[in-house]
């Protein structure tokens, strides 16, 4: 299987925050959804895959290439939507179209004009007054409008209305269909991705938690529920995160057939959501 | 590149109207210093077009943007420096401009055609301002090297004019003597050689900079 993105023991030290060798890859023709709290160190990957920040060791290879050595031809080929604004706000919608569209070598004047229907966006209006919605779609558009092969979205649903969001999922899933294209989508708000991501890879503190397939992680992981007094040292070691209350607990735990074995039909099996998976991760077994 | 130099002057557009008005006041203002009125001009006109574009791109976090895009960071560099002249270039129209709007309608106000020394003491001061200030605005950005840029150009605005006092009232024997010794054409490649230079040095450094920036 091709890969389009491939990160390998990628490292970067700032004064109070550490990046720590992290790996991940995105195969052709899938969403990789990329989750984790805020800080975790999802938009410095980022940044360091864009050559935004220079990273201070790993590798980083997109389409086989490596990001600096062959970084225009890369560039030529990434689409990226970021959560803040990155365009000149002073500029009409067709201003900054023109610039950037300058700037690439496959710039397709009739996809773009498409888009911009399809989007209605106002052509004449001035990037500061359009909507947060429009903007990440005119950044969409630019994005889809040079052929991109790998598009590169950092926090683009954060701030956006409910409508607006599932509109955005609603074109990355039609674009997906294509499949020589990638997509890693950086979000803190997981039920994005529920529906629409192939692979997740879970960041924390600079770490990677867990890099793989959805389904895998939906197919392994439980949410149970149950009485306390099935909570010894034992049966502890099991969990990855516990909340307990007067009444029970609820935990996670990563491998469900072991499940049986240990409680055998004591508890509730849930499927977990990701918002699940992150949350427990992150309360890990303080409150044990 | 072009495509680059063009945004700048679009971000920009509405302050064209202000290089008129610099015009009209340093016109009015020098009327006494001769040829000091078009250097002033010049030097306004550059400074102003420089820094407002700077503090737009930091206003949008433009280096984000440029540098996600399929641009190489020596072209962003270059572009800035080339850009210097096309403000001067600018800056020269509407002292031009001005002063013949002046002549034709007769207006009390003395004006003076521009000489080849005027042009060559305006291309040296702006290349020397934007030389300082250029890597230093690369390094620290918009709003840190902001009072470097006013320092630079008050110091360097008043000691050209010091300076063009000097030689054209004959103080100091040496220096007049040296330049009335040349011709146009040596004064001329002399101080563009020398604005070449001191640009490449600065650009070199600035691109040294610019080149280990993390945004």
């Amino acid at each position: 299987m091709d890969t389009i993105l491939e990160v390998k023991n990628l490292r970067k030290n700032f004064k109070d925050f550490t990046l720590k060798d992290i790996c991940f890859s995105i195969p052709k023709g899938f969403i990789m959804g990329f989750i984790g709290p805020n800080g975790a160190g999802k938009s410095t990957t980022i940044k360091l895959i864009m050559n935004l920040l220079k990273k201070d060791g790993g590798e980083i290879k997109i389409f086989g290439l490596d990001h600096i050595q062959h970084e225009n031809e890369i560039k030529n080929r990434i689409g990226f939507v970021f959560d803040e604004n990155c365009f000149y706000e002073e500029l009409t919608i067709l201003e900054m179209k023109k610039f950037v569209a300058s700037m690439y070598k496959n710039w397709e004047e009739n996809t773009f004009t498409k888009y911009l229907k399809e989007f209605q966006l106002p052509p004449k209006k001035k990037i500061k007054d359009l909507s947060k919605g429009m903007k990440m779609k005119f950044s969409l558009a630019i994005a889809l409008s040079h052929q991109a092969e790998l598009l590169i979205m950092d926090e683009p649903t954060s701030g956006l209305d409910h409508g607006a969001r599932h509109e955005l999922l609603d074109i990355l899933s039609y674009l997906i269909q294509d499949e020589n294209k990638g997509v890693l989508f950086s979000t803190h708000i997981t039920s994005d991705l529920d529906k629409i991501a192939d692979y997740i890879t879970f960041i924390q503190n600079g770490e990677i938690i867990l890099s793989t397939t959805k389904d895998e992680i939906l197919d392994n992981y439980a949410v149970i529920k149950g009485d306390r007094n099935l909570l010894n040292q034992e049966t502890r070691k099991y969990f990855i995160g516990i909340k307990e209350n007067q009444f029970g607990f609820e935990g996670l735990i990563s491998n469900k057939n072991e499940l049986n074995r240990v409680f055998a039909n004591h508890v509730v099996i849930e499927k977990p959501s990701l918002e699940n998976i992150m949350i427990h991760y992150m309360r890990g077994k303080e409150n044990v | 590149m072009f495509n680059l130099i063009l945004k700048d002057i679009l971000l920009q557009k509405k302050i064209i109207a202000f290089i008129f008005l610099y015009a009209i006041i340093f016109v009015f203002a020098f009327q006494s210093s001769e040829i000091f009125g078009f250097v002033a001009v010049v030097m306004a006109v550059t400074y102003t077009s420089m820094n407002t574009i700077a503090s737009i791109e930091d206003k949008n976090k433009a280096d984000v943007l440029l540098n996600s895009l399929p641009i190489r960071r020596k072209k962003l560099i270059l572009a800035k420096y080339i850009s210097i002249w096309i403000y001067m270039f600018m800056g020269i129209l509407s002292y031009i401009i001005v002063t013949n709007l002046i002549k034709a309608f007769g207006l009390p106000i003395k004006v003076f055609p521009i000489t080849v020394e005027a042009i060559m003491a305006a291309i040296i001061s702006v290349v020397l301002i934007n030389s300082i200030y250029l890597p230093v605005f690369f390094k620290f950005g918009y709003t840190k090297s902001r009072i470097i840029s006013l320092i630079l150009f008050i110091s360097i605005f008043f000691g050209i004019s010091t300076g063009m006092n000097a030689i054209g009232f004959h103080q100091n024997k040496m220096i007049s003597e040296f330049f009335t010794n040349l011709s146009d054409i040596q004064i001329t490649s002399l101080t563009i050689a020398l604005a070449f230079l001191i640009l490449l040095c600065s650009y070199l450094l600035s691109l040294k900079i610019y080149q280990n920036k993390e945004f």
